[in-house]
C-alpha cells in the first residue's frame, strides 16, 4: 500500500462520513424516558423505579445521570453518542472521582472506554444530587463515600 | 514463493462503491441506518487495518513459509483443487480462529475492534484489527502448512473468505432462499453473531460455510422476535479510533499489573471476556444465565411474557 492509495482512501473515508452525516441527522438529544429507557437496558438486574429513581439531565441534553432508588444500585451515567446511548452503572460509588469545578461536575473512573463524563447541572441540582450520593458538595476533588 | 494477488487490497473500490449504495438505499427506504461518526470510524479502522497487516505480513509470511518448507508433509503444487481444498481447510480454521477470538480474551483484545460498533451496516464489515498478527491467532494456519499448502494459497483463499463477509453486515437484506441460510453465512447469521442480546451472545462464527457452526454447536438462528441490539456489552463511550483500537489491551495489561497470582494472570489471558478471580466481571455465559433465570423468574410469576429488548436509541 503506497502513500497514493492511502490518501485516496482517506479521501473516500471522509467523503462517505461527511455523506453518512448529512443523510442521517442523528437524535442527539437525550429524555428522562430515553435514560430511563436504556438504564434499564444495560442494568437488566437494577430495580428502577420511575416514581423514586432520580434523573439528572445535563443542560445539553447529552449527558444524563441516573441515582436509583435509596441508592441501593448505585448511580448509572447515559451519554449521547453520534444516534445511540451509552450507559455505565457504578453499583459501587467509591470507585466514582466527583469533581466540581466550573458549574460543571465530572465523573472519573478506572474506564478506558469512557475517557470523560462532564455534566452541567443548575447549581440546585448539583447540590441535589451530591446530597443524593452522599458526596460533599465542594469545589475541589471530591471522593464519593460509598 | 507463488506470486498471487491480494483480494482484498483490489476489493477496496468496490467496498467504498457498496458502502455508497447500501447508504443511499438506507437513505431512500430506511432499511439501512449510518451514523456519521461511527462510519468514519470504522473506514479508520479499516484503512488502519490495512496499514498494519502490511506492516506486520512479515510475521505470517515468515512463519508459513518456515513451517512449509521444514515440516510439509505433501507437496501439495499449486492445481485449482488446491485452492478448493485450501478454501475449506481455511473456512474451518477461520472458524476456530474466530471462535476462539471470543472465547480467549488475548485474542479478543484483537478482534472487540470488529464488535465495537452500535450501528451494523457495510461500514461494519471495515471495522477491523490493528493487532491480530500479535495474538496465537497466528498459529492455527500452521496444520495447512504442514498438510503441505503454500502459503501464498493460504493467504489468497483467506483474502476470498474477507471478501465473503462483507456483503454479510447488512440489515438492507432480510433472509436468503433457505437452502442458501442452510449452507452458508448471511446476513440474518451475522447479524445474530454481531447482536448483544443475552439469546444471541457467542453464536455463528463461521466465515463462509456455515456447517462449522452447525458441527460443533455454536448456530443460533435469527428469531422475528427478537430483534438484534448491535455492539458490546459494555458499549465504547469514544469514536476515538485508538481508543477503539487498544481499549481492551489497556484493560489486559491493567488486570496483569494488579493480578495477585500467575495463575490469575494467566486467566486474564486465557480465560474469557469478563473472567475475574472473584467474578465481580461478567463472562458471556453468566450474561446468558441471568437472562435465562430473570425469564424463568418471570415465568414463575405468571408473567410467561418474553423480556422486552430495548434498543440502544
Amino acid at each position: 500500500m503506497d502513500l497514493v492509495q492511502i490518501g485516496g482512501s482517506l479521501v473516500s473515508i471522509v467523503i462517505l462520513a461527511l455523506l453518512a452525516w448529512w443523510l442521517f441527522p442523528s437524535k442527539a438529544e437525550l429524555t428522562k424516558e430515553r435514560v430511563t429507557r436504556n438504564v434499564a437496558r444495560y442494568c437488566a438486574d437494577a430495580e428502577l423505579n420511575a416514581e423514586s429513581d432520580q434523573i439528572y439531565l445535563g443542560k445539553d441534553k447529552k449527558n444524563a445521570i441516573l441515582v436509583f432508588h435509596k441508592n441501593r444500585f448505585g448511580i448509572a451515567t447515559a451519554t449521547a453518542l453520534g444516534d445511540r446511548v451509552v450507559v455505565r452503572h457504578f453499583p459501587n460509588l467509591a470507585a466514582v472521582n466527583f469533581r466540581f469545578e466550573n458549574g460543571k461536575l465530572s465523573l472519573k473512573s478506572d474506564d478506558f472506554t469512557q475517557p470523560s463524563f462532564i455534566i452541567t447541572l443548575d447549581p440546585a441540582e448539583i447540590s441535589s444530587l451530591l446530597s443524593a450520593v452522599n458526596v460533599t458538595p465542594q469545589k475541589e476533588a471530591n471522593h464519593a463515600h460509598a | 514463493m507463488l506470486d498471487l494477488p491480494a483480494p482484498t487490497q483490489l476489493a477496496v473500490p468496490a467496498f467504498v462503491l457498496l458502502v455508497l449504495a447500501e447508504m443511499i438505499y438506507g437513505w431512500k427506504t430506511g432499511r439501512a441506518r449510518f451514523e456519521g461518526k461511527d462510519t468514519f470510524t470504522s473506514l479508520i479502522m479499516g484503512l488502519g487495518s490495512t496499514i498494519s497487516g502490511a506492516l506486520t505480513a512479515a510475521l505470517s509470511v515468515g512463519l508459513g513459509y518456515w513451517v512449509w518448507e521444514n515440516f510439509a508433509i505433501f507437496d501439495m503444487g499449486a492445481a485449482w483443487w488446491v485452492f478448493l481444498l485450501a478454501f475449506v481447510f481455511d473456512d474451518f480454521t477461520y472458524y476456530w480462529v474466530h471462535r476462539m477470538g471470543h472465547r480467549m480474551r488475548w485474542m479478543w483484545a484483537a478482534h472487540v475492534i470488529h464488535h465495537s460498533s452500535q450501528h451494523y451496516n457495510l461500514s461494519t464489515a471495515l471495522r477491523q484489527t490493528w493487532t491480530g498478527k500479535f495474538t496465537p491467532g497466528l498459529l492455527f494456519s500452521i496444520p495447512l502448512y504442514v498438510l503441505g499448502i503454500e502459503p501464498a494459497i493460504v493467504f489468497f483463499v483467506s483474502g476470498i473468505n474477507l471478501i465473503y463477509q462483507f456483503w454479510i453486515h447488512t440489515e438492507a437484506i432480510d433472509k436468503m432462499p433457505r437452502w442458501f441460510e442452510y449452507w452458508f453465512n448471511t446476513p440474518s447469521h451475522h447479524r445474530v453473531h454481531h447482536a448483544n442480546n443475552p439469546r444471541y451472545l457467542d453464536a455463528n462464527y463461521a466465515g463462509v460455510l456455515m456447517v462449522w457452526d452447525r458441527m460443533f454447536g455454536s448456530f443460533i438462528p435469527e428469531e422475528k422476535e427478537e430483534a438484534c441490539r448491535y455492539g458490546l456489552v459494555t458499549d465504547l463511550d469514544t469514536f476515538n479510533p485508538l481508543r477503539v483500537a487498544t481499549h481492551e489491551w489497556v484493560g489486559i495489561f491493567k488486570d496483569l499489573w494488579s493480578a495477585k497470582s500467575w495463575k490469575d494472570r494467566a486467566l486474564f489471558l486465557l480465560a474469557p471476556p469478563g473472567w475475574t478471580p472473584d467474578g465481580s466481571r461478567m463472562t458471556s455465559d453468566m450474561i446468558r444465565q441471568a437472562w435465562l433465570d430473570r425469564k424463568k423468574a418471570a415465568k414463575a410469576d405468571g408473567g410467561a411474557k418474553a423480556e422486552e429488548v430495548i434498543a440502544a436509541e
